[in-house]
């Protein structure tokens, strides 16, 4: 919110610069965002007076003057229309420094010199626009320096944020009051003298009846006759201008005037539209429209509170006046209403009606219920010097509850639990009284005056007092008696083990967003997508089931930037819905994409594509690094988006775990990918009590030397070599401690469904040399029940 | 005689120093045992020496002579050694490359606040990204019509289900889970209606930190932050507190660390005030406590928050925060 350093003198005596007094505030809990100094500097800028001007004898737009500034005569082109003779006007002298690092030379336009430059308001910096030069009055005196001048007129903007629990501070006075607390000054309050001129009682003209009074505890109403209506006098409007506000005519002027300094909203009505004399305020029924000040017809949220000119309505209640009551050139009695509404009314009607306003925003923070007849007053008095209005006697207010003065048990002991020192009595009551918080001499509890509702419980009394010495004024302690916590969830050790070993596999991390549009997911979903009610856009509507689509457009956005080879994973949270509708199944998934070459190109490597067997190793060497082997890999049943043939399913524990394959055309066409992907997703969510690593005992390392034995087998290309290793395992039983696969031969020698698979087999015992004799058979049997078995022959 | 021997002596020990190379090696050899060679030029002159000297001397020159094909022939030995191969390999090739994977900065940055804070004994707590609107905002203290709720747009599955719009829910499910002592920091995503541009993400990552128990003071949360500002950034990082207002702290606190552009002196990143906002903190609000059923007379806390992206924007001097999450190879490879 915009504050006005010159209107905040009225009420407190300021003897801080403007950037003092911001530092204080922000350390006092008002952030202030910036300060802007309204007259920007300038200078060598002087009163002149345009002693005559001719036509440029080459340009009909051009004028030639001859400025005088009381010691010297120029001659200055003008291109101002709104030029004349006899005018005084700011004049910017040769070597002048006006706003935006401008400085004033001497000139030659259309062969005719000049020396300087007649100004605008925009030039000077004080608009942003401005139609022609600014034209001084008449009295002025030439020659004074024209910053000096408008020395009186300089003010500087502080933009405050307002926390939302501060409403009270959403006003001149109401901030007034809080720096005059922090800075321990008193505040000046506004002082005025009614009139009651009108020639008879409000109560006669109106009278006021307010069916919720939850929703609207205090109801104030005052009436000003035969006002007539009319611009602001030139301060008002200077006022209005500073904060940021657009005058309108006296009457709203007044009204937004009052609201700025007293933070109470008000609205004026057009009496004579007031048909019944009667105003009740209600609740809105079901299906009703109003047409609302900015000429909206709206459709009214059922429960809506209302100000009805006895049923109809003539306003949304604290947010937004109604056409047929507003006041109008021809206006002459103003019903000016001074009410308070409860916070939580407005904010639901303004959220659904989806207006917010500067009545609205501070009802939301709510309004203190004892001022409404303060400010109600102030505009009357204002209509009545401004505006000519005739004040009524008396007014109407309906407060059938009163709010009873608010009391906080507090022990000073509460500072010393909080704050973690401790302070004396006296300074505490010293401090809060600043705030307007006494003490109830009656009992062992503070006052708390009305505008403060925010303040309810010790530890907001805790607050203030820490706000008023300083934050930097409390001791920091490093020694704290909360002992270190256990650390009995590995979950993020588990987490960061995965990664790491990704990483030292040459795996390039990468992170993306979680949200995705519909056709991007839908593939990668089995059951339905979690969507967002009110998404950003629809390219951002959906929550990921899996963390591939993110590494899909990643890779797409670094292979059209000719990085084609990709090594990346990305763990996240993805999101399954929850058939009952609670919350939605979001477990931890492990994504791998691979793509392009195995290898960067260079003279020593070779240049071999990525292919499924990549992907497979980077699977088992993770499952390795957690000494996890209870898994199978399995093929897979045909999906949206693994290709047949290249396609498998991981099956650890209970169930299915993840699968990895080549990535299905269909799936690149989406994400634009134009090469192959492998890719690999795992809900390590779930692998979590399968692979938390077990404690690692030494296992003394074998102290006889192993015998290695090849075999070739020409075998038929369908039979699964696990099957192979597997069984051979199995035959060689305690001494056969390794078998592996280590070639693969096809060619036109051997059967085209056929070919060699190339076995190294190691033979080692734990407590003796094996000779080769102890072998020989276990070898023989091999070789035999595997060529029976598996229909293989031995190739030599 | 015997300073020319000496002479020649000392120029061959120079000349060894000197030999690089095979032929550098041959010519020495002729300069000092070559036919018209130094060696030879000093028996020549024996005859100048008066005949009982001339044994020892012709002795001396003998012996010299060994010494230097001794040295000679070692060298040679050497130089061969060192040679032998050079030329078989082009060292200018480069070499073989392994593949190199990389830690994403983001992460980079929450691993080390994780473990800054391990070691001040904090343990790793964590909780859902979709989360009710009770954890989300009830439980903290913000009922619905809260205008607080408005500082955060909130992106809604349904009614009562939102995209959490920061780890403060997991103060409450870890505080409802157990008893007091807790010591924690819940690192992890969370989202808000924000429009993308170079300082809004509509998704970014946040670290909560709460530590609850009995005498837990402002004076803690004052402590443990300035040890982590220096830890992360560096000793000479100063913190500064203001008060602020969040609905679940009470007293609230914002943060700044001074500005690590300008050293606090005033720049473009931090407006010239030479701080820069860091995020939130306070001391947790009594209803909170009590909404978990601790005994806010007894019990107190502190809660702070953290933006991760904005620690590593800071910390690398990245200024766009959409970057971040390109994935641009180019981008991570750099960290
Ligand atoms: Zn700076």
């Amino acid at each position: 919110m915009k504050f006005s350093y010159k209107w905040l003198k009225e009420y407190v005596d300021l003897e801080l610069t403007p950037y003092e007094l911001a530092d204080k505030l922000t350390h006092a809990g008002f952030e202030v965002e910036e300060v802007i100094q309204k007259i920007p500097f300038f200078k060598d800028v002087v009163i002149g007076f345009v002693k005559e001007l001719y036509k440029h004898p080459d340009a009909d737009k051009l004028s030639v003057c001859t400025v005088d500034d009381g010691k010297a005569q120029y001659q200055v082109i003008c291109g101002a229309a709104n030029i004349r003779a006899g005018q005084k006007v700011p004049f910017a002298k040769i070597g002048a420094e006006l706003p935006g690092d401008f400085k004033i030379r001497k000139a030659k336009i259309r062969g005719t010199e000049s020396l300087g430059m007649i100004c605008s308001q925009a030039e000077l910096g004080l608009e942003e626009h401005s139609d022609g030069i600014w034209i001084l009055p008449d009295d002025t005196t030439m020659g004074l320096d024209f910053y000096d001048y408008l020395g009186s007129e300089q003010d500087y903007i502080l933009d405050i944020f307002i926390t939302p629990n501060r409403g009270d501070c959403m006003s001149m006075i109401g901030m007034a009051r809080e720096i005059a607390a922090i800075l321990d000054k008193q505040i000046r309050y506004p002082e005025f003298v009614l009139t009651e001129t009108g020639g008879c009682t409000t109560a006669e003209l109106i009278s006021v009846e307010v069916q919720d009074v939850i929703g609207c505890p205090r109801y104030s109403a005052r009436i000003v006759r035969n006002v007539q209506i009319g611009e602001s006098p030139e301060w008002l409007q200077k006022k209005l201008r500073a904060v940021g506000f657009r005058p309108i005519n006296n009457i709203v002027d007044i009204t937004n005037y009052v609201l700025f300094e007293y933070g109470q909203p008000l609205h004026g009505f057009d009496l004579s539209k007031i048909k019944s004399k009667k105003i009740t305020v209600r609740r809105s029924l079901n299906g009703e429209k109003f047409i609302t000040l900015d000429g909206k017809e709206r459709d009214l949220p059922a429960e809506t509170l209302l100000i009805c000119d006895t049923n109809e309505p003539v306003a949304v209640a604290g947010i937004m006046g109604g056409q047929n009551s507003e006041v109008h050139p021809e206006t002459t009695d103003i019903l000016i209403e001074s009410a308070v509404f409860s916070q939580e009314s407005i904010a639901v009607a303004g959220k659904k009606l989806g207006l917010s306003t500067e009545a609205s925003r501070r009802f939301e923070r709510s309004v203190d219920t004892g001022n409404t007849i303060k400010a109600m007053n102030r505009a009357a008095y204002l209509m009545q010097e401004i505006a000519q209005g005739k004040i009524c006697q008396g007014y109407v207010d309906l407060y059938p509850q009163p709010i009873p003065q608010h009391k906080i048990d507090f022990n000073i002991n509460e500072l010393s639990r909080l704050l973690g020192a401790s302070y004396e009595n006296e300074l505490v009551q010293k401090l809060f009284a600043r705030l307007g918080i006494k003490v109830d001499d009656q009992s062992d509890s503070y006052i708390i005056p009305s505008f403060r509702n925010d303040l309810k419980l010790p530890a907001d009394l805790v607050e203030e007092f820490a706000r008023l010495i300083g934050y930097s004024a409390l001791p920091a302690r490093n020694q704290s008696t909360v002992p270190y916590s256990r650390s009995d969830q590995e979950t993020g050790n588990y987490y960061s083990k995965i990664t790491s070993e990704l990483i030292m596999f040459g795996l390039t991390e990468f992170a993306n967003t979680s949200m995705y549009g519909k056709s991007e997911l839908q593939a990668f979903s089995e059951t339905s997508l979690v969507t967002i009610l009110n998404p950003i856009s629809d390219d951002m509507a959906c929550l990921r089931p899996s963390i591939l689509p993110g590494l899909l457009k990643s890779a797409a956005y670094n292979i059209n930037r000719g990085q084609k080879n990709i090594r990346a994973f990305e763990t996240g949270r993805v999101f399954f819905p929850d058939t009952e509708g609670g919350l939605p199944i979001q477990p931890y998934h492990l994504g791998v994409l691979l793509s392009g070459k195995r290898f960067e190109e260079s003279w020593n490597q070779p240049d071999d594509s990525i292919d499924f067997f990549d992907m497979k190793g980077i699977i088992e060497q993770l499952f390795a690094a957690f000494k996890y082997t209870d898994y199978s890999i399995k093929i897979q049943t045909p999906s949206l988006i693994f290709a047949q043939g290249e396609a498998v399913d991981i099956f650890c524990g209970h169930g299915k775990a993840g699968s990895f394959g080549k990535v299905r055309k269909e799936i690149l066409k989406i994400f634009a990918v134009r090469q192959d992907v492998y890719a690999a997703e795992l809900n390590i969510e779930m692998l979590y009590p399968l692979l938390t690593p077990v404690k690692t005992i030494f296992i003394s390392i074998p102290k006889y030397p192993f015998i290695e034995k090849d075999l070739a087998f020409v075998i038929e290309k369908s039979v699964p070599s696990l099957e192979l290793i597997n069984y051979i395992r199995e035959i060689g039983g305690a001494v056969l401690t390794g078998a592996w696969v280590f070639d693969l031969y096809e060619g036109t020698d051997l059967p085209e469904n056929k070919h060699s698979l190339n076995i190294r087999l190691h033979f080692q015992a734990t407590d003796r040399t094996l000779t080769d004799n102890e072998i020989d058979d276990i070898f023989q049997n091999i070789i035999r029940l595997c060529e029976v078995k598996f229909n293989a022959t031995l190739r030599n | 005689m015997l300073e020319q021997i000496a002479e020649i002596k000392n120029l061959f020990n120079k000349s060894l120093q000197e030999i690089k190379t095979l032929p550098d090696l041959e010519t020495e050899k002729i300069r000092f045992l070559g036919r018209k060679g130094l060696i030879a030029t000093l028996f020549e002159t024996l005859g100048d020496v008066p005949q009982d000297s001339r044994p020892v001397i012709g002795q001396q020159i003998n012996a010299l002579k060994k010494e230097i094909e001794i040295h000679f022939s070692e060298l040679k030995n050497k130089l061969n050694l060192l040679t032998a191969g050079l030329q078989s390999v082009d060292i200018t090739l480069p070499g073989r490359a392994l593949p190199v994977g990389k830690r994403h900065p983001l992460h980079q940055v929450a691993d080390q606040i994780k473990a800054i804070f391990s070691s001040m004994g904090f343990e790793i707590a964590d909780g859902p990204e979709v989360e009710t609107d009770y954890y989300n905002f009830e439980a903290l203290n913000m009922p619905r019509t809260h205008p607080a709720r408005d500082m955060q747009d909130t992106l809604y599955i349904s009614d009562n289900l939102v995209l959490r719009t920061h780890t403060s829910p997991v103060q409450i499910r870890v505080m409802e889970s157990r008893k007091p002592p807790i010591r924690i920091i819940a690192p992890g995503r969370v989202f808000r209606r924000d429009t993308p541009d170079a300082s809004h993400s509509p998704f970014f990552h946040q670290s909560e930190g709460l530590v609850v128990g009995e005498d837990v003071t402002f004076a803690d949360l004052k402590g443990v932050i300035e040890s982590f500002a220096a830890q992360m950034l560096g000793r000479e990082i100063k913190v500064r507190f203001r008060p602020s207002f969040f609905p679940f702290t009470e007293p609230s606190v914002e943060y700044d660390f001074n500005c690590v552009f300008c050293k606090g002196k005033g720049c473009r990143v931090c407006k010239n005030t030479g701080w820069l906002e860091i995020s939130g903190a306070g001391m947790v609000h009594p209803n909170v406590l009590k909404n978990v059923g601790y005994d806010p007379g007894k019990i107190s806390g502190y809660a702070f928050g953290m933006g991760i992206d904005r620690l590593a924007m800071l910390k690398f001097n990245i200024n766009d925060i959409r970057i971040l999450f390109e994935n641009d190879l180019r981008f991570i490879n750099q960290f």
